[in-house]
């Protein structure tokens, strides 16, 4: 059965992002996007990965 | 019906003939820039002018102890913001030949050419002020677009994120596009309140022409006072479906129709809130006559040339409502 939800990634946003209309997140906060979403803004600069590091979980 | 055979007409055609050309060139091209010709413009002395920007702390709770020891807080450096100056060129060559030839209008002689290329450099540059551009340094320097400022009293679509400069590499970013909504009365009073609790003195509304037209439907709202208009004793009446002001909750602003803003979907996009006390052109070489262009062929050639750059005093007076469809209701 294929698996409906989105993978989910966190990202620190390094510019403000808005995942809605009206729904800021400002930079430095850390939220969790859908993967491609997440790649995009990582693409542009506009955030980082915000994962734990090998160990850290 | 029929024509007589041999009926010389002017179908034949004739060799005598003289053709009509009208002295008078049409040329409705509007010429206006608005947020050029608005903001003061002042000298620049290098390639990268820079400025500081300062803030006061935000108010907090100030009850002291009675005989206390004075401390004393760190004082927070202010911020160096600065941006490129952009290189801006019109040109022209016309044979000599052709510059003494008796031509209608005058339109195609270097004296209008030259005219024509120095309003045409004043819409570049308008351009580049409403362009989402990030700067660029180096030898084609690129000037920061407004939008590319804005961080603080901002509006998105969803998935939308602001640009900014980069106090690290000196440069504004490009804010990223979100998806595209309605330009709303609800959007622009948000977006002034923001401005105004930032502590901005939002004085003009500038978009596309078809955001005026979007903007004067404001007058509906149930929230608009009523806008009637005294009937004259001629008999004659108007239809009236326009405003040229918005008395909103945050202050009056003038909303400024911007021609060059309908250039493309990229610039039609933004509805731009703005103060000429905080924008200005900094000209670094004024927009001119390069007096030593030569050709060394039977033709004279001209070339207008300027270096500027946008200054922004403190993104944080100016603000931006991103992501509408500022040229039809889907685009």
């Amino acid at each position: 059965m294929a698996n409906d939800k989105p993978r989910l990634a966190p990202v620190k946003m390094l510019y403000a992002y808005w995942p809605a209309e009206d729904e800021r997140v400002n930079a430095g906060e850390i939220i969790e996007l859908p993967l491609e979403q997440a790649k995009a803004l990582i693409a542009a600069g506009k955030a980082e990965r915000a994962d734990p590091m090998p160990g850290e979980e | 019906m029929a024509v007589i055979t041999n009926t010389f007409t002017t179908q034949a055609p004739p060799k005598g003939n003289r053709e009509e050309l009208s002295d008078v060139v049409s040329r409705i091209t509007p010429e206006d820039t608005p947020i050029y010709s608005m903001i003061s413009k002042e000298s620049a002395k290098s390639i990268f002018p820079e400025w500081e920007v300062d803030t006061l702390a935000a108010p907090a709770a100030n009850a002291q102890l009675e005989g206390d020891q004075y401390t004393f807080a760190a004082i927070a450096p202010v911020t160096r913001m600065g941006n490129y100056t952009q290189i801006m060129r019109k040109d022209w060559v016309v044979s000599n030949t052709q510059e003494a030839v008796d031509n209608a209008g005058d339109a195609e002689k270097i004296k209008e050419v030259r005219a024509k290329r120095g309003v045409e450099i004043r819409k570049d540059t308008e351009l580049a002020i409403v362009s989402n551009t990030a700067s660029v340094g180096g030898a084609t320097r690129i000037l920061g677009g407004l939008p590319s400022w804005l961080t603080t009293n901002v509006s998105r679509g969803a998935t939308g994120a602001n640009g900014g400069y980069n106090t690290g590499t000196k440069l504004t970013v490009a804010a990223t596009n979100g998806t595209q909504r309605a330009f709303t009365k609800t959007l622009l009073d948000a977006t002034m309140q923001a401005a105004y609790t930032a502590g901005a003195n939002v004085k003009y509304v500038v978009g596309s022409p078809y955001i005026k037209s979007v903007f004067v439907t404001f007058m509906s709202d149930t929230n608009v006072a009523a806008f009637r208009m005294a009937a004259t004793p001629d008999g004659k009446r108007t239809i009236v479906a326009t405003a040229d002001y918005y008395d909103g909750p945050f202050g009056r602003v003038a909303f400024v129709p911007n021609r060059v803003m309908a250039n493309s979907a990229g610039v039609a996009r933004n509805v731009l809130l703005l103060d000429d006390d905080i924008l200005s052109m900094k000209t670094l070489r004024k927009i001119q006559d390069d007096k030593n262009v030569t050709t060394n062929a039977d033709s004279r050639a001209g070339v207008i040339i300027g270096e500027h750059t946008l200054k922004v005093s403190n993104e944080a007076g100016l603000g931006v409502i991103a992501d509408v469809f500022g040229l039809t209701a889907s685009t």
